[in-house]
């Protein structure tokens, strides 16, 4: 595998550039990040972020009919 | 006064107890990653969003190690559980009709999902348990400086983190996650 086809799969998913996961991640690393420099409030203010980013990627994810009867 | 900071935190059982829980969180994201490298098992949305509810309580329990115990620490530990327990739950709905078989290989019998949840559950628990012990000093400790074992946890959680954005690259790019995916997407 080249690096110009791994280049060219990642521009062919940047196309409908719809990051739904990875704004949670990268918001948990940033307010990881932010809390081992002391920056407390930061952090705690990237996590509320971060969770809203994951229910966000929940809601997308998670809205197909399951085959059960509750 | 760094040291006399040091060496009164490191004293208080909770701090030991938080680091404990935060390295426990730490093991069961390598965990996954050995399934996801090793075994090949490549992670689904859902998986990824349990690995995230890790992730988040990991950094609740930080908040805990590095700023000293408080109310709002264990509330973020909370909510990020019961959002990661979601995840997990929905995931274990999708395979409990018999016949409809699993996700990834079990492990002692229960597939990674179902581990998950009860993992959620635990942690939930756990803090319970920790508002007991603190409930004395929920207004956090001013620490002015990191211990050498909070430095370490997060510098393993910052890594674990990377890993996993390098992860969910490596398998949707920059789109929608496949539901089921059958590979990298940067290796098809």
């Amino acid at each position: 595998m080249n690096l110009g086809r791994q280049i060219a799969a990642v521009r062919r998913s940047q196309r409908d550039c719809q990051m739904i996961i990875m704004p949670s991640i990268l918001l948990t690393v940033f307010g990881t990040w932010m809390a081992m420099r002391g920056s407390r409030s930061v952090a705690i203010f990237v996590w509320v972020l971060a969770i809203l980013a994951m229910l966000g990627a929940m809601a997308y994810h998670m809205d197909d009919a399951l085959k059960i009867d509750l | 006064m760094a040291t006399s900071t040091h060496v009164s935190i490191s004293g208080y059982p909770s701090h030991v107890l938080n680091s404990l829980a935060l390295a426990g969180i730490c093991v069961s994201l390598l965990v996954a990653f050995y399934f996801q490298f090793v075994m090949g098992e490549v992670p689904c949305p859902l998986c990824m969003l349990q690995r995230i509810g890790l992730m988040i309580i990991g950094f609740g329990f930080f908040l805990n190690v590095r700023f000293g115990a408080s109310a709002l620490h264990y509330s973020i530990i909370i909510l990020s559980a019961m959002v990661g327990a979601g995840a997990s739950l929905r995931q274990v709905l999708l395979h409990i009709v018999p016949g409809t078989g699993g996700f990834g290989s079990p492990i002692f019998g229960l597939h990674m999902y179902t581990w998950g949840f009860i993992a959620f559950m635990a942690t939930i628990i756990f803090v319970a348990i920790m508002l007991v012990v603190d409930r004395n000093r929920l207004g956090g400790q001013a620490i002015h400086g990191s211990t050498w074992l909070a430095s370490l946890l997060s510098g393993v959680l910052l890594v674990l983190g990377l890993g996993n954005l390098a992860s969910n690259i490596m398998v949707c790019g920059f789109a929608v996650c496949s539901g089921d995916p059958q590979g990298y997407i940067l290796f098809r």
